[in-house]
């Protein structure tokens, strides 16, 4: 952690030229990033929105896929790109011995200031569709939950970075279980109040990716203060992912050089 | 206080006969096949034993192969011993793959500061050094563009300027004397020479001995991963420019994969550990 601190102003720079990079190759620029998880909302809701959420205003559908879709694709991109987190730096690793949690920082602080970016449009996107101030009234409740979910994401990041490292293919089959995954966690789909017990219902109770769905869904779709019991779900697995994450870095940081 | 100590060193790389193994064919080959992949163990250096200390002026020379450039990666971090123990105090320069790095959407100007930063600098310490570095570098408004439009000539000359704009303990050359065009490498033999007058420790890799016998105060020359001779320049150059006329052994030394050997070949190993004699004079 401490080498992490001391080497700060390495990573942040590349992280600065990483946003620049990928913002300049658009003429909207930060718009164009934006603009696509709201053009996917756009689209899904007017193409299923009568299936998905049945009975409800597609403006209400609207906002819950916003919120869930900037979540989402925080928490894919951060494994996805990820597993290039120790490749793509390659030639820093074999001329500087930095601790390798660097890497997966560089990645997911590009991928969480581009969240960020979202949420914020998400937020007030939603006051307009739900007609209502209390997204950003509850907007703080966030705070919390995007610490939480940086590490939950970082830890992500990490583990892929050294699971690509020793297994190329990794991102690939990364890639193909999120493209599963985001039809079994509800991005878009709306959980229904007869459905329970259902196994839709049983797999987004036991799915990781839902409880953070839930937490930045609570304040900002629900209008309600996460639950008790949500936060300990979040912070438990962000612990455990954490500590995971931290073992893999600390048993493999001296071998992975010979994989690379 | 700079100081190295390598204490019976060894490095192997492990690495596959033909390719990587995808987790697809790792699962499936742990499940139902016999492995058509095997492991093979590149014995990169082999028990090296260094001890230096403040006043070092260390060259080492060798074939192609030898592990020297190894050694140097692993007594700046870069790769961990895989037997053995590596202690080095100070702080490190590296020199070594200098053109490699480069941000190449960035420019001139961003990836001095990204160089800059990896090796430990902060914005208040660079700032006093950047109009130095452009200066040294001579790339004028080459630098306000990406580095992607760069010459190779030039990627060197920019990474050169970097690379030695620091004040290390220990200073790590691997071959770079020979950077940029003409006038360039009369500036950076300059520039080097001030740096190795002012590091405390100073390891150098080169192919030129006779950059060793000028600049160095202790050479070490290596064969198969080993030290063979470790001693005053002038008798390490010698013994090393007679080894060079026995055709049988030149030819041996500069064949193949040094020191490749099967993952299962100790005994192999064993005999080629045996083989070197340490002359320490």
């Amino acid at each position: 952690m401490q080498s992490i601190w001391t080497f700060r102003h390495f990573w942040m720079a590349l992280v600065k030229m990483d946003l620049r990079t990928k913002y300049r190759r658009s003429v909207l620029g930060v718009g164009w990033s934006v603009l696509n998880p709201i053009m996917m909302s756009v689209v899904l809701m007017l193409g299923f929105g009568k299936i998905l959420a049945p009975g409800r205003p597609l403006s209400e559908y609207g906002a819950y896929l916003l919120s869930g879709l900037c979540t989402w694709e925080f928490m894919r991109n951060s494994m996805s790109i990820g597993c290039t987190a120790l490749s793509q730096n390659e030639p820093y690793i074999r001329q500087c011995p930095l601790p390798y949690g660097i890497y997966p920082l560089r990645t997911v602080a590009g991928t969480g200031i581009h969240f960020l970016i979202t949420l914020v449009v998400t937020i007030g996107i939603s006051c307009a569709l739900m007609n209502s101030a209390f997204p950003l009234r509850n907007a703080w409740m966030l705070i919390p939950t995007v610490g939480l979910l940086f590490a939950f994401c970082w830890s992500l990041a990490a583990i892929f970075a050294f699971a690509n490292a020793y297994f190329h293919d990794t991102q690939h089959l990364t890639d193909v279980f999120m493209s599963l995954m985001f039809f079994l966690t509800p991005v878009m789909i709306m959980p229904q109040a007869d459905s329970a017990g259902s196994y839709l219902n049983l797999l987004n109770e036991y799915n990781p990716f839902n409880v953070f769905m839930k937490l930045v869904r609570h304040p900002l779709f629900y209008d309600t203060y996460p639950p008790a019991e949500l936060w300990l779900q979040a912070v438990g697995l962000t612990a455990i992912l954490f500590a995971l994450a931290c073992s893999v870095v600390g048993a493999l940081q001296k071998k992975v050089i010979f994989q690379l | 206080m700079a100081k190295i100590e390598l204490d019976d060193v060894s490095l192997t790389f492990t690495v596959r006969q033909q390719r990587k193994v995808s987790l697809k064919e790792y699962l499936t080959r742990m499940l139902f096949l016999q492995s058509r992949n095997p492991k093979v163990a590149v014995h990169a250096l082999k028990n090296v034993t260094l001890a230096a200390a403040d006043g070092d002026r260390i060259g080492i020379i060798g074939h192609n192969g030898a592990g020297k450039s190894t050694l140097l990666k692993m007594l700046a971090g870069v790769y961990p011993p895989t037997r053995g123990t590596r202690h080095v105090e100070g702080r490190v320069c590296s020199l070594f793959d200098i053109s490699l790095g480069f941000e190449s959407e960035a420019n001139g100007w961003e990836n001095i500061k990204y160089r800059a930063y990896l090796m430990g600098e902060t914005p208040a310490s660079l700032e006093a050094k950047m109009q130095g570095i452009a200066e040294f570098s001579e790339l004028g408004d080459f630098l306000n563009i990406p580095v992607r439009y760069y010459s190779s000539g030039m990627l060197v000359r920019l990474a050169f300027s970097i690379s030695t704009a620091v004040n290390p303990e220990v200073l790590l050359i691997d071959e770079v004397l020979s950077a940029g065009d003409m006038a360039f490498q009369i500036k950076a033999r300059n520039r080097m020479k001030q740096m190795m007058a002012t590091a405390r420790l100073m390891v150098l890799v080169t192919h030129e001995v006779t950059s060793v016998e000028e600049i160095c105060n202790r050479a070490l020359w290596m064969q198969h991963g080993c030290v063979v001779m470790d001693g005053p320049p002038d008798r390490v150059v010698a013994a090393y420019r007679d080894s060079m006329n026995a055709p049988a052994e030149a030819a041996h030394v500069g064949g193949g994969l040094d020191g490749s050997l099967p993952a299962d070949g100790d005994d192999h190993a064993d005999a080629h550990r045996d083989t070197p004699v340490r002359a320490v004079a």
